[in-house]
């Protein structure tokens, strides 16, 4: 698959600035910390590769990178500014969760091509639905609604609608779960080539071959945020 | 032996009264209600229906055949002998006599049915002119319903009652429909006759549905147990938008869809999948446009301009609601509002045009009617604004606030958490729609579009994605 260098529109990732600058992050739930004092810096074209336990603190910091959960203290810049769940941030930086959805009323085609056509203009710098649908392995359930999909195929999808659109930054929250090992690896090829393309990615993941496949650099986190 | 009432009566060991006070206060609470309710409903119809005379008696018998369809179809939808999921579980799948297990579920289904007939008697106690004969008309409402209500047992226990009673509602909203158009000068009905077979009917078919009960099969308990069960927790425990969704995700796993290519880009594409939701149903579309006869059919049933304005606002609202399942679905599912980058202006635009629609209609028909001057049709877009926002906060109240407290009143409790859910985007609705509601004017249409615009400012100025 090849993509076209990326438009920058806001000046960030102009090599003064990085995506994402967190400093002296702080999350607590009730008593329990989070993280605790965690610094994190993500250039443009990088891919970040967020391991560590369950419990280590890997989703909630997915959450603050995309403005759904309030930090306690410190700060984030994402793209030059603090994230915010608003319009003009999701037409820049994509997310995937394990909470996936779809509109039953539509295709899996349609999907696809429905953020094409909303985040248009795409111009060549992603693939055409048509060769999406091939790539993940999705050709012959096109014509179908995501609810009679498998977990994978709806993961493939998820993934899939992640790359028809144009982005500057991917946050992607275990994107291994549900693949099968001979996918992860072309995952890992993927996603390795968007970076290349300019996009920045981090994502959460206890898949170290597919880290290692997409190039990325690795963050552990231990719990409470020590790094 | 182990019996179902030593049973019930282990089960409910810790009540604080014994049985037989407990069936003396519902008695009392029943006649009560009766004594109390019965005259303020045959008022309050005769009030509704004031201007009803014998050239009304088309509509208006119209009217009471749609009512008993919709009744039809609920029973269809209920069961409508159901029991509690415990019950299903423990005491259906057991050695005890069937029918004593499903007394509790018959007793609520009789109740019911009596309570329906009372309404529908008074009803049409008032709308064949003004409460005339009114023994007759209950006696025969009721006689009616129980009757509906014990044929749907039977058919349950034979396992066939949505076919028949679905064709039976329909066939009688056909009959509806022919009677507004066809507008037949009716004779006056042979009224004391029928008030007095329609009872024997009632009371043979529900000896026969009694002696079903003993050997009502299993199946059919737990399917129509299952859904009620599923409603009851969707309601108390989850959230109701829950059940909507599991509807809506049964009904689309069963279509075979066709992929369409998107002739519009940016905004106009959000807008274009609501409105391909709308296009694969037809089905409630074609409701909703025979619906738009509603409110002259009240009208001309001899109902107040004020009543039809009402049917007017709630069918519109109901319509507005219908195209607002991308919203609804967006706020159950925020990951999709964030892919699709999806703000709130667009949300509004297919429950604006369909609200706009159906309003238009009804107006129009109205207009043709000769009940509303021909300017009044002005007031569908002046009004659609205000539906389409009640709509869209419906569709985004999200689950109900269980922690909300009780308010306790001496004779019980009300949670204000369901109230407030339940009152969430109707407020709206119908604040959005005081002037019309208030006048037919041209001073309250100018008061109307002003409002509209605001509400309409007010939804597309909201920027956040997530609920």
């Amino acid at each position: 698959m090849t993509r076209a260098a990326r438009e920058i529109r806001f000046g960030t990732g102009d090599g003064r600035r990085p995506v994402i600058a967190a400093e002296g992050v702080r999350v607590t739930a009730g008593a329990f910390t989070v993280l605790d004092r965690f610094d994190l810096t993500v250039d443009q074209g990088e891919v970040v590769a967020l391991t560590g336990v369950n419990g280590a603190g890997k989703s909630t910091l997915l959450r603050c990178l995309a403005g759904l959960q309030p930090v306690t203290e410190g700060e984030i810049l994402v793209l030059g500014a603090p994230p915010r769940d608003d319009e003009t941030f999701w037409r820049d930086v994509g997310l995937t969760t394990d909470e996936q959805a779809w509109y039953p009323w539509l295709t899996v085609r349609e999907h696809l091509e429905l953020v094409r056509r909303i985040h248009a203009p795409v111009g060549d710098s992603c693939p055409e639905p048509e060769a999406l649908l091939e790539t993940f392995g999705l050709s012959d359930r096109a014509d179908v609604t995501p609810m009679t999909l498998s977990t994978g195929q709806r993961q493939r999808l998820s993934l899939a609608a992640m790359l028809a659109r144009p982005s500057r930054l991917l946050l992607l929250d275990e994107p291994e779960q549900g693949l099968d090992q001979t996918f992860r690896d072309s995952l890992g090829t993927l996603l390795a080539t968007y970076a290349g393309d300019g996009g920045t990615l981090v994502m959460a993941t206890h898949d170290a071959r597919l880290a290692e496949s997409a190039g990325a650099r690795m963050v552990t986190l231990h719990g409470a945020g020590r790094t | 032996m182990t019996t179902v009432a030593g049973l019930t009566r282990r089960r409910r060991s810790t009540a604080r009264e014994p049985g037989w006070q407990r069936a003396y206060y519902r008695l009392i609470t029943l006649g009560l209600v009766a004594a109390i309710g019965v005259p303020q409903l045959v008022r309050f119809s005769s009030w509704l229906f004031g201007g009803a005379g014998p050239a009304d008696a088309a509509p208006g018998l119209a009217l009471l055949l749609a009512l008993l369809s919709g009744l039809l179809m609920l029973l269809a939808w209920t069961g409508p002998v159901v029991s509690s999921p415990a019950d299903v579980r423990w005491l259906v799948l057991s050695p005890l006599n069937r029918r004593r297990v499903l007394t509790r579920g018959a007793s609520v289904l009789l109740a019911s049915s009596i309570v329906a007939g009372l309404i529908l008697g008074s009803l049409g106690a008032a709308v064949s002119g003004g409460g005339r004969d009114l023994i007759a008309h209950l006696s025969l409402g009721v006689s009616v319903t129980v009757t509906a209500g014990a044929a749907g047992v039977l058919l349950q226990a034979a396992g066939t009652r949505r076919d028949w009673l679905r064709l039976t509602a329909v066939l009688l909203l056909v009959a509806a429909g022919a009677l507004i158009l066809l507008r037949p000068s009716l004779p006056g009905p042979p009224l004391v006759p029928a008030a007095f077979s329609a009872p024997v009917v009632a009371t043979l078919l529900t000896w026969r549905a009694w002696r079903a009960l003993a050997h009502f099969p299993s199946r059919v308990l737990l399917d129509a147990s299952a859904r009620m069960g599923t409603l009851v927790a969707s309601s108390y425990n989850l959230e109701p938008a829950a059940l909507t969704s599991i509807a809506e995700e049964r009904f689309w796993r069963s279509r075979r869809l066709r992929s369409r290519p998107w002739p519009v880009t940016g905004r106009a594409a959000t807008v274009l999948s609501d409105a391909r939701m709308l296009s694969r149903r037809p089905g409630r579309l074609a409701v909703l446009a025979v619906l738009t006869v509603l409110p002259v059919l009240v009208r001309s049933a001899g109902g107040t301009t004020g009543l039809a304005v009402v049917v007017l606002v709630c069918g519109g609202l109901a319509a507005a609601t219908t195209a607002a399942a991308g919203a609804r679905w967006d706020a159950q599912h925020p990951e999709l509002a964030r892919l699709f980058a999806r703000g709130s202006a667009t949300g509004v635009v297919m429950p604006a045009a369909l609200a706009l629609l159906w309003t238009g209609l009804a107006l129009a028909l109205l207009v043709t009617a000769g009940f509303l001057p021909a300017w009044s049709c002005l007031f569908a877009p002046a009004a659609a604004p205000g539906l389409a926002v009640g709509a869209l906060r419906m569709a985004r109240r999200g689950p109900i606030d269980h922690s909300i407290p009780v308010v306790d009143l001496g004779m019980g409790g009300i949670p204000l958490g369901p109230v407030l859910w339940a009152t969430a985007g109707v407020d709206i609705a119908i604040l959005g729609s005081v002037p019309l509601l208030l006048a037919v004017t041209p001073a309250s249409l100018a008061l109307q579009a002003l409002l509209g615009a605001v509400l309409l400012g007010v939804c597309v100025r909201r920027r956040r994605v997530s609920r």
